[in-house]
């Protein structure tokens, strides 16, 4: 009997396959160093401000433009008296909020429109994948920026915009997936023994795609993160006295000829290390991926 | 190759109608739908009645789409809220300025990427292609508004060797006489697609450099730049060739950020300033003409790759 009802044996295989790439993700040095800037920055975010306590709602006009080293202020203060590294940890949460909601919206519902377009196929397929063409076409950040300003900012409203327009690249690659494997035995075998298709492609069709959707994710997180910081840094995103990292640097801007460099220098880092992180991250990922399905 | 022309056109107008029908259903999409977004927020409802009746807005939406569509056909996009000109005028005065800002900032990038990357291939995992590969990374990664606020900060503050704002004029031909102000908005623009093409150029011409023929190359006595320049630049290139098509809508995208930081008059500073306005035909107006450049950017590499290599006619890109 081949294995339809119990999808034992491919899961045991999925099992020891997705642990040879863990192990490879782990080989891979600058993913590493991906993980750990992560947590490294997670930290710094979420628990910075426990211990270190900063006011960034009530400006602060006599302690405005501080250099950094100026009492109480590391990093200095901005032009209305914030202190730039307690904003800095304040800003990362929203960036780091709205770029994983983002990336994981966008990963489930390409997933799904993928899946059902590859495995489903005819009308269905071209209509949607025609759509995707589209969509394709126009330059994301102009269509998030029009969005931006149909909608009231706020961070659920921003992570539906962004994931709104970021789900298509990973639907084409799940279908691609879905395509490759939906002719292979089990698959018609499950189709056989009158497996609804609803659950071929919730057991089966994404199962075998995870690795394409948890790559194209971390490079998604990445993007969300620069497109929200586009957003603030164009003034479309959360405004003040919300903190972000884009807005940080807009403001610093202003400030540029005043030679008050280091409101652009921190926030300016942050969002790079941020983004490189996940690019790491991703990459590593997709060596994994890669080597394990040469290994097949 | 006529089914091939054939039928990458059909796709092409497929797809420019689901581009226009998005743009059309985000015009919907607006705070009082399409008769506010002209009439502008002053409008009573006695008057927006009427231009409903007017304008066919009480038509069925597919009627109104293809009625929509006609007028876009024949340049039609609106009047601007703010600026007492129609959108159509304004992008035919910006577009240029902006091509040729994404133009040269492509042209930079690929005389500078491909080079690059076929050193870090020949240098392969040496210490030079590391610190080319981690550069590239970091300008990969470093948003445009970054690379540009830097840019202005060092060149133009600390060092005061580069003007910090774009060349300013009202034709292409104006904004080229200040090549000096052109430095940084190109450079800056040009980075992300620059780190990319040495990325793609390294990873083709290692593939290369191990194939047989360059090995036959070498064993009749070519030397190594006669090898590179003369059969594997050749060969690596193609495989980068299909990837320009790709970035042409990235680095329109990014005129956006590059015109706003440098102020750059094109059709980036355009759009970035009526978002601002919340200026919604000339937002849409652009986001129609850039949508359309872009298809039919694709189209036209298509059928240029086509042309150059038989086997994707046969099969087409993907396979």
């Amino acid at each position: 009997m081949i294995s339809v009802t119990s999808s034992r044996v491919p899961d045991t295989e999925e099992t020891a396959a997705s642990w040879r790439m863990g192990a490879l993700f782990a080989e891979n040095v600058l993913a590493m160093v991906g993980v750990v800037l992560l947590a490294a920055v997670v930290l710094f975010c979420f628990v910075g401000p426990m211990f270190y306590h900063t006011d960034q709602i009530h400006t602060n006009f006599p302690q405005a433009d501080l250099a950094p080293g100026a009492a109480g202020h590391l990093l200095g203060t901005d032009q209305s008296g914030y202190d730039v590294l307690g904003r800095l940890m304040v800003g990362g949460q929203t960036s780091l909020i709205i770029g994983v909601c983002a990336a994981i919206l966008a990963a489930v519902v390409g997933s799904i429109v993928g899946a059902f377009a590859g495995f489903v196929g005819g009308a269905l397929d071209t209509v949607l994948m025609r759509l995707v063409d589209g969509f394709i076409a126009i330059p994301q950040l102009l269509v998030v920026i029009v969005l931006a300003t149909i909608v009231v900012p706020t961070r659920l409203t921003l992570i539906l915009v962004i994931a709104s327009l970021s789900w298509f690249t990973t639907a084409r690659l799940v279908r691609g997936e879905a395509l490759a494997i939906r002719n292979l035995e089990y698959i018609e075998a499950a189709r056989m023994v009158g497996s609804p298709w609803i659950r071929t492609i919730s057991r089966h069709v994404i199962p075998n795609a995870v690795g394409v959707i948890v790559v194209s994710a971390a490079f998604q997180v990445a993007d969300a993160i620069l497109l929200l910081a586009s957003l603030d840094f164009l003034g479309l995103g959360i405004p003040p006295p919300a903190a972000s990292w884009g807005g940080m640097l807009s403001t610093g801007l202003q400030y540029v000829y005043s030679g008050y460099w280091w409101m652009i220098v921190f926030p300016g880092a942050m969002i790079l290390l941020t983004v490189m992180t996940f690019s790491f991250i991703g990459d590593g990922l997709r060596d994994a991926l890669e080597s394990r399905l040469r290994e097949r | 190759m006529t089914i091939f022309l054939i039928r990458r056109c059909l796709h092409g107008l497929v797809v420019l109608l689901i581009v226009t029908a998005f743009v059309f259903s985000l015009l919907h999409a607006l705070p009082g739908g399409p008769a506010r977004a002209i009439l502008g927020p002053k409008a009573n409802p006695t008057e927006i009645a009427a231009f409903e009746r007017a304008n066919n807005l009480n038509k069925p939406l597919l009627e109104q789409y293809f009625l929509w569509l006609g007028r876009a056909l024949h340049g039609n996009l609106g009047q601007s809220y703010n600026q007492n000109q129609s959108v159509a005028s304004l992008i035919a005065q910006r577009l240029p300025k902006t091509l040729m800002l994404t133009v040269l900032a492509l042209a930079v990038s690929l005389i500078v990427g491909l080079p690059v990357g076929m050193l870090q291939a020949v240098r392969r995992n040496g210490a030079t292609d590391r610190v080319l590969s981690v550069t590239a990374l970091a300008a990969y990664s470093a948003p445009i508004f970054l690379t540009g606020i830097l840019g202005i900060w060092l060149f133009a503050v600390r060092w005061r060797v580069l003007p910090a704002q774009a060349p300013q004029g009202t034709s292409a031909l104006q904004i080229l006489a200040d090549p000096k102000a052109l430095v940084l908005p190109v450079l800056c623009l040009g980075l992300g697609s620059m780190a990319a093409f040495s990325r793609y150029m390294r990873s083709s011409t290692s593939e290369n450099l191990v194939q047989d023929y360059v090995r036959l190359a070498r064993a009749k006595g070519a030397g190594q730049a006669r090898i590179l320049y003369r059969h594997v630049a050749r060969n690596a290139l193609g495989p980068v060739a299909t990837q320009v098509g790709l970035f042409l809508p990235i680095l329109f995208a990014g005129t956006v950020i590059t015109e706003a930081v440098f102020n750059y008059p094109g059709m980036g500073l355009l759009f970035w300033t009526a978002a601002g306005a919340r200026d919604y035909p000339t937002e849409l107006g652009v986001v129609l003409v850039v949508g359309v450049a872009t298809v039919v950017g694709s189209l036209l590499a298509d059928i240029a790759y086509g042309v150059l290599d038989p086997r994707i006619r046969q099969f087409g890109r993907e396979s």
